[in-house]
C-alpha cells in the first residue's frame, strides 16, 4: 500500500478515521487522563477547587503502611485467584474434552457462572458459605469434617482463601472455554506420535498437552491477572475488605480513601500507583513471554 | 533386534447407531523379522486401521496381535516398542528438530550425553545434520518427513510402522524418498510395516505386500508375485500401472474343440484350460498393457485403431479401440509412424492371459497353454 | 441474611458518600442540570410550588405524602412535586440541586446528613417552627445559632431478648455490664445458640455498638477545648480508661457471641429470628418486624430491653425530619411543615413501620390515635418501654458536648467503632493500642481538613 503521500489521499485518511479517533479519545482516554492528573491535585469534599499539590498524595500515600500491606494482599489475591482458574480451567478443560457421558451438558453448564451477574454470585456464595445457615459448613459438620462451623468469609486466616476460591469458580469458565477451545484444536496425531515415542499419559500431558495451551494459559494469566488486580466489586460485596483489613485489596483501599475519607486527590494517585505496577508486570511479561510470537503452526 | 508379527483373525468393529461394520475382517497373517512389509489397497479398505491396531492406537475388537512370541493385544502403545511415521507428519512444532529426533530417548530417560550421540547419527543417517537447531516449520515436506522418521527410528524399535509417509509429499520428493526408505531399511534392519495406496510404492519397496480389499487381505505375496499372479480381478486391475486390461469372453465351441470369443475374435484353448473353465459360459478375460505388442498384420491376434497416444518417454501409453467398443491399453515402444486414427494389430501371447470368474473375481487360470492359440 | 434491609437512621446517610457528594457532585449535576437550571429558576420563585425531596422509599408513606400534598394544596394553594432519589441518592440530588441554584425547599431525611448541609449555609433557619411544633431539645440541630432542623421522628437504640429462654434459666433481664455478661454466659450454648451478639467489623451495625456501648460508659471521642474548638479525647485522660473499659467489655461479651467479622445490620436481625443468639439489639422496632414476618412464634417472645447501663443510661438516637433550603421558596415550605405535623394523617405516617418511626414528642407517642393500630395494640409492651427510655437518646453531633460537633463525620463515616471491635476481637489487639491508633486516625484526618 501507498502511503498517504498525496494531501488529497491523506485528508481522505484524515476523514476517515478522525471522527472514530476523537471518539475513542474522547470515551477511552479523557477520562483515564482526568483520572490520572487528579493523582497532582488535592482534591476532597471540603475543597472543592483543585489545588495543584505536586506529589504530595503519592508521598502521603507511599508512605501509608495500609498501602503496602493492601499491595501484599493484591498480590496473594491476584496470584492465587488466577491460580485457582488456571487450575479449574485445566481440570475442567481436560475432563469435558474427554468422551464423557453427558459432555455436551457439562460444557453449557461451565459457562453458567460467568453469565452470572457478580452480586447474585456474591449473595449465592455468602449464603452457601455462611457459618450458621451455609450448606457447606452442614456438610462439613455432618461428615464430621469439622467440629465447629468455618467462618468462610468471617475468619481472619480463611476470608481470603474464601475469596479467591469465589472469584476462581466465577472466572474459571472463561479459563474451561478458552482452554477447551484450545485442546480440540490440538492435532491427535500428536498424541498418537509422542505415545508411538513410548509416551504415557503424563508425559503426553507435559510434552503434547502443555506446550500447546502455553499461548492459552499465559493469555488467560495475562487477562486475568489484569482483571483480577482490579477486582472490585465480588470483594466489596463479600466481605467490604473484612474481617479487619484481611481482604483489603488495593482497589479496596483506594475505594475508601475516596468514599470513606473523601479524599479524590489521594484515591486517585493510588489508582495511579495502581496502573504504574500493572503497566510494569505488563511489559516484563511482554518481553519474556510474547503471545503472538507464539502462533505455532500444526499440519 | 527386529521382530516377527503375527495377526491371528484380527477383526475390528466400528459401530454408528444399530450399523457396525467390520473395518478388519478376521486378519490373520505373518510377518517375518526384517522384513519390508506393505498394506495397500483403496481407502477404506482396512489397511490403516491394521496398522494403527498393530501399534495399538486401535484396540482390537477380536482375535491376538503377537511381536515374535509375545502378546501385545492389551499393550497401549507406549509399551509396544514401536516407531511410528504418520501421514501429516506430526512433529512436535514447539521442539527443535534435536528434541523431536531425541523424543522417545528423553522419554525413555536415556542420559543426555548419549541422546545427543544417537540423535546426531541419526541426522546423519537421513542427512539433516545441519537442520538439528531449527524448528519444524523452517523445513520443508521432505525434510519435515526425514525428522519424522529419525524420530521414529532413533531408538531403534522392534517395528517401525510407517502410515502413508509420503502422500504429503510431491511426486518428485515421494520417488527420492521411496529410495531413501529402501536404503534405510538395509541399514537399520528392522521390520518395517508400510501403508499406502500407492501400488508403485507397495510394488518397489516391499518384500511382500498384501493386498486390502474390504478388511480382508485378498493377497498377501511378493510384488512380483502379486503383479504376475494376481489371485482376483480387482488385485490385477488395482496393481500396476495402467491397469491390466479386462474384459468379457465367452466360452463357445464342443468340449473337444473350446474356443474363447470376443469382439469378433475366436480363439481356441487347450482341453485342460477349458476343464479349468466348465460350466461357465462367460469369462473373464485380463492382459497387462505391457503384454500387448504391436506386431505385423499376419501375427496378429486382432486389429484396432489408436484414439490415443500419450507418451511416456521411451515408450508410449495407446489407447486401442476394438471393432464393438471394446477399448484396451497398451504400453510399449510404438513407431513415431503409427499415428493416432491409424489402423495398428496386436498380439498377446498366450501366457499373459489371465481368466477370471466373471462373479466372484477369482482367478482361474494365469496364462493360457501356447500352442492352441491362433492367430485369426 | 441475603434480605435486603433498609439501614437505620443516620448511619443510611452515613453509608453514602455525603461530603464528596454534596461538592463534588454538584458540579457535575450543574452540567447535567443545566439546560433546566432557567425553567426550575423561575419555578424556585414561584410562591405557589413547592419541591419536596425526601428519602422514604416506603409505599405506605408515599401514599400519606399524596394525601397530605392534596390537602396541603386545597388549602393553601401551594402544590407540592415529589422526589424520591433512594437513601443512597438523596445527597447527592440536594447537593445538585443546591449547586443549580434551584435548592429544593423540603429535604426530608436524617439529621446528621443535613448537618453536613448546614454546616455550609445551605439550610434555612426555622428556629420559629421549631418552637411553635414543641420540638424537644435533644432532637434540635442548631448550627451558627439557629435550628436547621425539624424533627419529625427519630429511632432508639437498645436491645431486644429471648424472654423464653430466659425464663427456661431463670434469669432476670440484665441492667448493667455485669448482668449482661452473666446472662450471656449463661444463656451461650454454641454453635447452637450464643448469648449475645457483637459485630466486630468496620460496618455501621458494629461501630454503632462501639459507640452505643460509648455513652453507656460515659466515654468520649471529642472534647471542648478551652478555644471552644473540639479536640480529640478519646485517647486521653480518664477517658481513655473509659473507651478501653467499654473495648474490653465488648471483647468479653463477644466470647459470647458469635464471630461477628462480617456483620452489619441484617445479620441483627438474622441470627436472632434463626434462634441462633439470646440478645440482640438494633436501631429501632425493625428487628421485631423482621421477627414478626419471618419466624411467628418468636416474635411474642421478643422483648425490648435498655443495652446495659454503667456510668449513664443513654442511647444513641437517630433523628429524622424536615430541612428548608436557603433562598427557597422558605416561606412556603415552613407552612407546609406545619401542616404535615398538624396533619391527622401524620399518625398514618408514623405508622408505615409501626414502632420503628417512633413520634418526636412524647405526647403523640401516648396519644389514643397513635396506639390505634394493630401491631401497637399487640405489643403495648413495646411502646410503654419506649415510653420509659423516653429523652434519654444523645445524637452523637451532640454527645461530647452542647456545642454542634461537626467532627463526627471523621470517625462515623469510615465506622472507625466497628474497626475498634474488629481489631480487638478478631484481630486480637491489645484495647490500649486500639484506642491510641483510633484517636491517631482521627487526629490525623483532622489535620488533613
Amino acid at each position: 500500500m501507498s502511503t498517504s503521500d498525496s494531501p488529497r489521499e491523506g485528508g481522505w485518511v484524515a476523514a476517515a478515521i478522525g471522527p472514530a479517533l476523537i471518539l475513542l479519545l474522547l470515551t477511552a482516554y479523557i477520562p483515564i487522563i482526568y483520572a490520572l492528573t487528579l493523582a497532582f491535585y488535592n482534591k476532597t469534599a471540603f475543597n472543592p477547587d483543585m489545588d495543584f499539590v505536586g506529589l504530595k498524595n503519592f508521598f502521603w500515600l507511599l508512605k501509608r503502611d495500609d498501602l503496602w500491606a493492601a499491595l501484599g494482599k493484591s498480590i496473594v489475591f491476584t496470584l492465587g485467584s488466577v491460580g485457582f482458574q488456571l487450575a479449574f480451567g485445566l481440570f475442567f478443560g481436560l475432563l469435558l474434552n474427554e468422551a464423557i457421558r453427558g459432555r455436551a451438558i457439562m460444557r453449557s453448564l461451565v459457562i453458567l457462572p460467568y453469565l452470572l451477574p457478580t452480586i447474585v454470585i456474591g449473595l449465592v456464595f455468602r449464603w452457601i458459605l455462611n457459618p450458621e445457615f451455609g450448606v457447606v459448613n452442614q456438610i462439613l459438620l455432618s461428615w464430621g469434617v469439622v467440629e465447629r462451623p468455618i467462618n468462610f468469609f468471617g475468619g481472619l486466616d480463611v476470608a481470603m482463601t474464601s475469596i479467591i476460591v469465589t472469584t476462581g469458580w466465577q472466572y474459571g469458565s472463561f479459563a474451561v472455554l478458552l482452554i477447551l477451545a484450545r485442546l480440540q484444536s490440538i492435532n491427535p496425531r500428536l498424541y498418537e506420535a509422542a505415545r508411538s515415542c513410548g509416551a504415557g499419559t503424563w508425559r503426553c500431558f507435559v510434552d503434547v498437552t502443555l506446550p500447546n495451551l502455553r499461548t492459552t494459559l499465559l493469555l488467560i494469566a495475562l487477562l486475568r491477572g489484569i482483571w483480577m488486580f482490579n477486582k472490585f466489586d465480588l470483594i466489596w460485596i463479600i466481605t467490604k475488605g473484612g474481617p479487619l483489613q484481611a481482604t483489603e485489596t488495593l482497589p479496596i483501599y483506594v475505594y475508601k480513601i475516596a468514599f470513606q475519607d473523601f479524599n479524590f486527590g489521594r484515591a486517585a494517585a493510588g489508582c495511579f500507583v495502581m496502573f504504574v505496577i500493572l503497566l510494569v508486570v505488563s511489559l516484563i511479561y511482554f518481553k519474556y513471554f510474547n503471545p503472538t510470537k507464539e502462533i505455532e503452526v500444526n499440519r | 533386534m527386529s521382530v516377527g508379527l503375527t495377526l491371528e483373525h484380527v477383526t475390528k468393529t466400528f459401530s454408528q447407531g444399530a450399523k457396525s461394520i467390520n473395518a478388519v475382517d478376521d486378519l490373520s497373517l505373518e510377518i517375518g523379522p526384517g522384513e519390508f512389509f506393505t498394506f495397500v489397497g483403496a481407502s477404506g479398505c482396512g489397511k490403516t486401521t491394521t496398522l494403527r491396531m498393530i501399534a495399538g492406537l486401535e484396540s482390537v475388537s477380536s482375535g491376538r496381535i503377537l511381536f515374535d512370541k509375545e502378546d501385545v493385544t492389551g499393550i497401549p502403545t507406549q509399551g509396544r516398542d514401536i516407531g511410528m511415521v504418520f501421514q501429516d507428519i506430526a512433529l512436535f512444532p514447539y521442539m527443535s528438530i534435536r528434541e523431536n529426533i531425541g523424543y522417545s530417548l528423553k522419554v525413555a530417560r536415556v542420559p543426555k550425553k548419549e541422546i545427543d550421540e544417537r540423535v546426531e547419527r541419526t541426522a546423519e543417517l537421513l542427512s539433516i545434520s545441519d537442520k538439528l537447531a531449527m524448528k519444524p516449520v523452517q523445513l520443508s515436506g521432505g525434510q519435515q518427513q526425514r525428522v519424522a522418521i529419525g524420530r521414529a527410528i532413533v531408538r531403534e524399535p522392534k517395528v517401525l510402522l510407517l502410515d502413508e509417509p509420503l502422500s504429503a509429499l510431491d511426486a518428485r520428493l515421494r520417488t527420492e524418498m521411496r529410495s531413501e526408505i529402501l536404503r534405510l531399511h538395509r541399514r537399520i534392519n528392522s521390520t518395517i510395516i508400510y501403508v499406502t495406496h500407492d501400488q508403485v510404492e507397495a510394488m518397489t519397496m516391499s518384500s511382500r505386500i498384501a493386498v486390502m480389499e474390504g478388511g480382508k487381505a485378498v493377497q498377501v505375496d511378493q510384488p512380483r508375485s502379486v503383479f504376475r499372479y494376481p489371485a482376483r480381478e480387482s488385485v490385477a486391475t488395482f496393481i500396476g500401472t495402467p491397469a491390466m486390461n479386462v474384459w468379457d469372453a465367452s466360452l463357445e465351441g464342443p468340449t473337444d474343440a473350446p474356443r474363447l470369443s470376443w469382439s469378433g475374435v475366436s480363439v481356441p484353448i487347450s482341453r485342460e484350460d477349458a476343464q479349468a473353465l466348465s460350466g461357465l459360459t462367460t469369462v473373464r478375460l485380463g492382459a497387462r498393457p505391457q503384454a500387448l505388442k504391436l506386431v505385423p498384420a499376419d501375427e496378429a491376434l486382432l486389429e484396432a485403431t489408436l484414439s490415443l497416444k500419450e507418451p511416456l518417454g521411451l515408450e508410449d501409453e495407446c489407447h486401442l479401440q476394438v471393432a464393438d467398443g471394446l477399448e484396451l491399453r497398451l504400453v510399449g515402444r510404438v513407431p513415431d509412424s503409427v499415428a493416432e486414427g491409424s489402423l495398428v494389430h496386436v498380439n498377446i501371447d498366450p501366457s499373459d492371459f489371465c481368466v477370471f470368474h466373471p462373479e466372484t473375481g477369482e482367478v482361474l487360470r494365469h496364462g493360457l497353454n501356447k500352442e492352441q492359440i491362433k492367430t485369426i | 441474611m441475603t434480605k435486603k434491609t433498609e439501614l437505620p437512621g443516620v448511619f443510611r446517610q452515613l453509608k453514602t458518600s455525603r461530603r464528596s457528594v454534596l461538592r463534588s457532585s454538584a458540579y457535575l449535576g450543574l452540567g447535567l442540570a443545566a439546560p433546566s437550571i432557567i425553567s426550575r429558576a423561575a419555578w424556585a420563585q414561584d410562591a405557589k410550588k413547592i419541591t419536596f425531596v425526601s428519602e422514604e422509599s416506603n409505599p405506605k408513606a408515599q401514599a400519606v405524602y399524596d394525601k397530605i400534598n392534596a390537602d396541603f394544596e386545597a388549602e393553601t394553594g401551594i402544590s407540592v412535586t415529589m422526589e424520591y432519589p433512594g437513601f443512597e441518592n438523596i445527597a447527592q440530588r440536594v447537593a445538585t440541586l443546591i449547586a443549580s441554584g434551584t435548592p429544593a425547599e423540603l429535604v426530608w431525611y436524617g439529621a446528621g446528613s443535613a448537618m453536613e448541609v448546614a454546616l455550609q449555609g445551605q439550610l434555612a433557619d426555622v428556629s420559629d417552627l421549631v418552637t411553635d411544633l414543641g420540638i424537644p431539645d435533644n432532637l434540635r440541630l442548631v448550627v451558627d445559632g439557629a435550628d436547621r432542623s425539624v424533627a419529625t421522628s427519630q429511632q432508639f437504640v437498645y436491645g431486644w431478648y429471648r424472654s423464653d429462654l430466659y425464663d427456661e434459666a431463670g434469669l432476670d433481664p440484665y441492667a448493667d455490664w455485669d448482668s449482661y455478661l452473666a446472662v450471656s454466659e449463661k444463656l451461650n450454648n454454641p454453635p447452637a445458640m450464643y448469648g449475645n451478639i457483637v459485630p466486630s467489623a468496620q460496618s455501621g451495625a458494629s461501630h454503632l455498638l462501639m459507640e452505643t456501648m460509648m455513652q453507656k460508659n460515659d466515654a468520649h471521642w471529642f472534647k471542648m477545648g478551652d478555644d471552644g474548638e473540639y479536640e480529640v479525647y478519646l485517647d486521653q485522660g480518664d477517658n481513655m480508661g473509659k473507651v478501653v473499659e467499654t473495648l474490653e467489655f465488648l471483647n468479653k461479651a463477644h466470647k459470647f457471641a458469635p464471630e461477628g467479622s462480617n456483620y452489619s445490620w441484617g445479620d441483627l436481625m438474622s441470627q436472632y429470628f434463626t434462634g441462633r443468639v439470646a440478645n440482640s439489639y438494633y436501631v429501632g422496632a425493625r428487628l421485631l418486624e423482621q421477627t414478626m414476618s419471618n419466624a411467628p412464634d418468636l416474635a411474642p417472645l421478643t422483648k425490648p430491653i435498655s443495652l446495659p447501663a454503667k456510668a449513664t443510661d443513654n442511647y444513641y438516637l437517630s433523628v429524622q425530619g424536615f430541612h428548608v433550603g436557603k433562598g427557597s421558596n422558605e416561606d412556603g415550605a415552613k407552612q407546609y411543615v406545619k401542616f404535615f405535623m398538624n396533619h391527622p394523617a401524620y399518625i398514618e405516617w408514623l405508622h408505615s413501620v409501626p414502632l420503628h418511626i417512633i413520634p418526636a414528642k412524647q405526647e403523640v407517642l401516648n396519644s389514643e390515635a397513635y396506639m390505634d393500630n394493630d401491631v401497637i395494640q399487640q405489643r403495648m409492651d413495646v411502646l410503654e418501654f419506649l415510653d420509659s427510655i423516653w429523652g434519654k437518646g444523645r445524637a452523637p453531633y451532640y454527645w461530647d458536648g452542647d456545642k454542634l460537633n461537626k467532627y463526627v463525620g471523621l470517625y462515623q463515616n469510615d465506622s472507625l467503632g466497628g474497626w475498634m471491635l474488629a481489631a480487638m476481637n478478631i484481630g486480637g489487639q491489645d484495647a490500649e493500642s486500639v484506642v491510641k491508633e483510633a484517636a491517631d486516625k482521627i487526629r490525623e484526618k483532622m489535620s488533613d481538613l
